[in-house]
């Protein structure tokens, strides 16, 4: 376009670039005014980065200008000499793009940015040049022009390439600097080449080559790259918007942040920044690995507490059903040993911890719950804070008195209820005797010496003077409505609960020390301070006998039971006794050096006189005419106190340490657990029957036992003499028996249970089992067999009467037919319901045994067993010959839902091996899955050994034994 | 396991869980793997001739001498377990040292206490209450 020159302003003493234009170049006035205006356009560019205009005119036809001259030459001559570095040449290009930004500010495009219109002042600092002279220059001139342009092309955008004039925008500038920072990154133009055509084709058609390294072989870094490119879009809208957005970019990218050319990656922007602030950045480093650090510790830590923490659960969770699975053993211990109700404690603890067994958690239930059932309970106890110095009963036992020294109540056994209300005397009470007989009233000695009797029914009390009442131990004092008052040395016979004297005051020798009435209200009985025993006549006072002299310190022991109270027994000192005939006075029995020490007297089932005493081993009960030992027993502690049952049936005793238990008094066999109290025990009263025991002691207070009579049992109705035959059967399940005679009962075993019907088998039964799925019972005898309904009682079918007798018999559970076994050893199958054999079996048995199934038979000959298909008669299996007896045997075993039968005789043969096949065998059974069987041998009798007995078990699969028993 | 005298029959209940024997006419209930007695001796299992269970192995039903019958429950004490301490702490009046299987006796606190649980779960009788001064009053009345 034309020439520069480096000229002095005369007038204003500068160095100036002039720059003449080439004559021709703008012909035409018009064109040296545009000219003008559009040089004095850019001369109005003020912008660190933009050549100041300084001057445009003309002299003699030659345009000029006049502009900044700059030492430092254009970037394309320095870019000759060196390479630019990357950041030099961002740097650069940022400071252009400002500046262009600020030219296309002013609304003037450049249009020819190239390396050459970039120019460095002394200091390096770029500026541009050429500001809007080359649109005059393509407006105004055509081969000259072209000539000129066509040096640069590799700069212009597309758009200007194809000549789009009227879609230049910044874009093309913003084009062209793209353009120059590809070449001084990569040392050449986007497109090189030498021809101008190819050029401007491949800036039309191609992207440039993507930059990866500097011509000095630097890799050029992404962000850098894109920006470069960015630029470089064929499309203007997809580069940059403005020259300003370029050099923000590349800005950016100088200093280290994430450029907005391209989306960056969080992780790469957080590097981007972690370079930007290298301090911060490893402060944030350090304290994220620290924490990362004390995160991995605290969570190794962690890790290793909730490992110890699930082996301390672990070891807790064994150690808690270890100990459960002791208090379990110490459960069963207590239970061996009697003593129930401690069992149930452990037993209970031990069912709430859990063994981790659920089997055995489910046993102990079991257990517990029979315990329950069937033990002993204590059904009332009284703490009223005062020591019960006395509890009795009444002849029946319905009543219970209890009284301390403040108060006396009764109560009603059965409801469980106190019978009116209670009797506190101001004075207190010294004794007190209970109406034994029907335990309508008692009598109260106060501390005041006034004897009152008071019914508790209506609370009616009666002051009937000065006396006393003193009874014997037993209590059996106040009899059919009257009592024996005395006081010093007189006494008399009053009515319980009128106003009247019935004999008496009658004179006596020494001071009375107790008295009774006795039944029939003929006699009185009674023990003065000489210690002579006297039996007047309850009308007249008249000794009906002499005094009967004893030793110091006798007293009355107990009376005869409730029947005859023809005799009483009393004790003399601690060891000497006597049986005395109240009727005649005469002493049947005196003893003067006992073994033991009398506690209660009684009379067992032969009326014999018997006596409870107590010793070291615990108590014994003895014979009172011969003071032999009856038998002893061990109460777990020394005996303390005892007595009969008013039947004399039964005893009880407590022992020094609380525990109260009840025997049968002919045998010694204990009836019941031992039953605790917390205290040395005072007294015990047995009612009638042993259905109630009633307890007191120092605690102070007094218990109320139920003693169970039936165990906890339900008694079916009606009777089963001699039951040999007994099994559940049905749905719903009826309880069959029968009795040896031919008698089959059938019951209902629910709540209550009650009897169905009962039928009749017309001879001896040999055989009685369930048959047809329950619904059937089959009942055999020598001669006759049948199937009967037990819905109905009636027989279904037809019966089966052979000509020869039947030996042995077998039902199939499933279906209406039966096996027999006839004399001779035939083997016959039996359809009841068609009244017709199904099979005969000619062999030589002695028994058969149907399978599960029904469908195979085990017969059973000496020691030979075979099976035989039971519908067609055939041989199912060879003799099978074993020397362990006569036992035989069918498991059920269930797979897919199906029983099948397996043939499991003899048994010696699944006991082989185990010790039992030698011994021999005498019985078996089977569980119904078929997972095992009990075997066991009969009994060994031999000299000095007693009866004896083994059990095996076994499971059927493997005929291995699975525990070894050995317990009693 | 031993017994000393003749077994006359043993039977397993339908689960599997016991054991039944009838031994010298009495019958004893064993936990069938364990062979520990559940069901200790008791008086009306004597004289037993005959002994058969219910299918479900929860009834066991004895016929011998005394030509009636009986009927045995040997289902599960079902309900929780601290009802089931409750009951046999009032029961037997002892209580289990915690953590082991020492028993100690109840004081009369503990039994009242145990005791009102015990007679709500199963019914029965109530403790007698002192009324001793309501009762002392009444009575001086009567006397008048």
């Amino acid at each position: 376009m034309g020439a520069v020159w480096k000229a002095r302003h005369v007038h204003l003493n500068r160095i100036v670039a002039l720059k003449l234009v080439y004559a021709g170049c703008l012909p035409g006035e018009q064109a040296d005014r545009r000219f003008q205006r559009e040089a004095e356009s850019a001369a109005k560019l003020c912008h660190p980065n933009i050549v100041a205009i300084h001057e445009v005119g003309k002299i003699e036809d030659q345009l000029y200008l006049t502009m900044d001259f700059l030492e430092g030459g254009s970037v394309a001559e320095r870019a000759g000499q060196e390479d630019f570095s990357l950041r030099e040449a961002a740097i650069l290009m940022a400071k252009v793009a400002h500046g262009v930004h600020h030219a296309h500010e002013n609304g003037i495009l450049h249009r020819d940015i190239k390396p050459a219109n970039i120019l460095l002042d002394a200091t390096g600092e770029p500026q541009v040049c050429d500001f809007g002279l080359a649109r005059i220059m393509d407006e105004t001139s055509d081969l000259t022009v072209l000539g000129e342009i066509l040096g640069t092309p590799a700069y212009l955008s597309p758009e200007q390439i194809e000549g789009r004039k009227d879609t230049l925008t910044p874009s093309s500038d913003i084009y062209s600097l793209g353009a120059v920072l590809y070449e001084l990154l990569s040392g050449e133009p986007p497109f090189p080449s030498e021809q101008v055509h190819v050029i401007a084709r491949m800036v039309v058609e191609e992207m440039p080559g993507r930059l990866l390294a500097s011509c000095s072989g630097v890799r050029i870094p992404v962000d850098l790259s894109t920006i470069c490119m960015k630029c470089l879009e064929k499309d203007p809208k997809n580069r940059y918007a403005t020259a300003l957005g370029l050099a923000e970019d590349l800005e950016r990218w100088i200093r280290g942040e994430p450029i907005l050319a391209r989306r960056t990656a969080p992780a790469e922007r957080l590097w981007k920044w972690a370079r930007r602030k290298p301090l911060v950045a490893s402060l944030w480093f350090l304290v994220t690995v620290l924490l990362l650090v004390v995160a991995g510790v605290a969570t190794v830590l962690e890790l290793r507490v909730e490992k110890q923490r699930a082996i301390a659960e672990d070891l807790a969770r064994r150690s808690q059903h270890r100990l459960a699975r002791q208090l379990s053993q110490s459960a069963q211990h207590l239970i061996e040993q009697h003593d129930w109700l401690r069992g149930m404690p452990a037993l209970a603890e031990a069912i709430r911890i859990g063994t981790g067994n659920r089997r055995l958690d489910e046993v102990n239930r079991i257990r517990f719950g029979v315990l329950l059932r069937n033990a002993p309970g204590l059904r009332a106890a009284w703490f009223s804070g005062e020591p019960i110095f006395r509890a009795e009963g009444n002849q029946s036992g319905t009543r219970l008195m209890l009284a301390t020294r403040r108060t006396v109540e009764v109560w009603d056994v059965e409801k469980g209820e106190r019978i009116g209300g209670r009797y506190t005397p101001d004075a207190g009470i010294s004794n007190v005797s209970f109406d034994s007989a029907q335990g309508r009233w008692a009598s109260v000695e106060t501390a005041g010496g006034r004897c009152h009797v008071w019914r508790p029914d209506d609370g009616v009390v009666r002051d009937v003077g000065e006396g006393s009442v003193h009874s014997p131990p037993d209590g059996y004092l106040l009899r059919e409505g009257l009592f024996v008052l005395f006081k010093d040395a007189s006494w008399e016979v009053q009515a319980a609960m009128r106003d009247e004297r019935i004999s008496g005051p009658f004179k006596c020798v020494s001071r009375i020390r107790w008295a009774a009435a006795l039944p029939g209200l003929t006699r009185v009985i009674a023990c003065d301070e000489d210690d002579a025993v006297h039996l007047w006549d309850m009308r007249t006072g008249v000794d009906l006998v002499p005094p009967i002299k004893l030793g110091a310190g006798s007293r009355g022991i107990a009376f005869d039971g409730f029947n005859s109270f023809t005799r009483t027994a009393v004790l003399h000192r601690s060891r000497e006794c006597w049986v005395l005939d109240c009727m005649s006075g005469e002493i049947l029995v005196y003893h003067e050096n006992l073994a033991d020490i009398p506690q209660s007297f009684g009379r067992d089932a032969n009326g014999e006189w018997v006596f409870l005493t107590r010793n070291d081993e615990g108590v014994a009960v003895r014979n009172l005419a011969t003071d032999v030992l009856r038998w002893p027993a061990f109460h777990g502690a020394l005996g303390f106190r005892g007595s009969f049952a008013p039947d004399s049936r039964l005893l009880a005793t407590q022992s020094w340490i609380g525990s109260a238990r009840v025997w049968e008094t002919d045998n010694g066999t204990p009836v019941t657990p031992y039953l605790w109290q917390t205290a040395t025990p005072g007294s015990c009263l047995l009612t009638p029957g042993g259905k109630w025991l009633l307890t007191r002691g120092d605690e102070p207070g007094a218990r109320l036992w139920n003693l169970r009579a039936n165990n906890g049992t339900v008694e079916m109705p009606g009777t089963l003499q001699g039951g040999r035959h007994l099994f559940f059967a049905g749905d719903p399940e009826r309880l069959v028996g029968a009795e040896t005679n031919g008698r089959v009962v059938v019951w209902d075993p629910g709540e209550p249970p009650k009897q169905l019907l009962e039928f009749q088998h017309p001879e001896e039964l040999a055989v009685v089992a369930p048959a047809g799925r329950g619904k059937f019972v089959l009942t055999a005898g020598s001669r006759t067999a049948a199937l009967w309904d037990i819905r109905t009682g009636k027989i279904f079918g037809h019966r089966f009467m052979p000509d020869v007798p039947i030996l042995h018999a077998s039902a199939d559970p499933n279906e209406t037919t039966f096996a027999a076994v006839l004399a001779g050893g035939d083997i016959v199958v039996w359809d009841a319901g068609k009244g017709a054999e199904r099979v005969r079996i000619r062999a030589s048995a002695q028994r058969v045994v149907i399978s599960p199934d029904g469908r195979l038979l085990l017969a059973l000959s000496g020691r030979v067993a075979r099976t035989w298909d039971a519908r067609t008669g055939k041989a199912a299996s060879a003799p099978v010959e074993e020397a362990g007896g006569p036992c035989m045997q069918f498991s059920a075993r269930t797979e897919n839902g199906s029983c099948s039968g397996a043939a499991w005789a003899p048994l010696g043969r699944a006991a082989q091996g185990c010790g039992m096949r030698r011994r021999g065998v005498s019985g078996s059974h089977f569980h119904r899955t078929g997972w095992g069987c009990v075997a066991w041998r009969g009994a060994r009798t031999g000299r000095g050994l007693p009866p004896a007995a083994a059990i095996r078990l076994f499971t059927s699969a493997t005929a291995a034994r699975v525990k070894p028993w050995c317990r009693r | 396991m031993k017994f000393f005298q003749k077994i006359s029959k043993l039977g397993f209940s339908n689960d599997g869980l016991l054991l039944w024997a009838l031994v010298a006419n009495e019958v004893i209930v064993h936990d069938a793997l364990a062979g520990e007695i559940v069901i200790p001796r008791m008086r009306a299992l004597r004289s037993a001739g005959s002994v058969a269970s219910s299918a479900d192995g929860r009834r066991l039903a004895t016929a011998g001498e005394k030509a009636v019958p009986r009927l045995w429950d040997l289902s599960p004490a079902r309900g929780s377990a601290d009802d089931l301490r409750a009951i046999a702490t009032a029961l037997s009046s002892h209580s289990l040292v915690d953590g082991t299987s020492a028993l100690t006796p109840l004081r009369q606190a503990e039994l009242h206490e145990n005791w009102q649980r015990t007679r709500e779960l199963l019914g029965g009788w109530q403790t007698a209450e002192p009324e001793a001064d309501a009762a002392r009053k009444s009575s001086a009345e009567q006397i008048k």
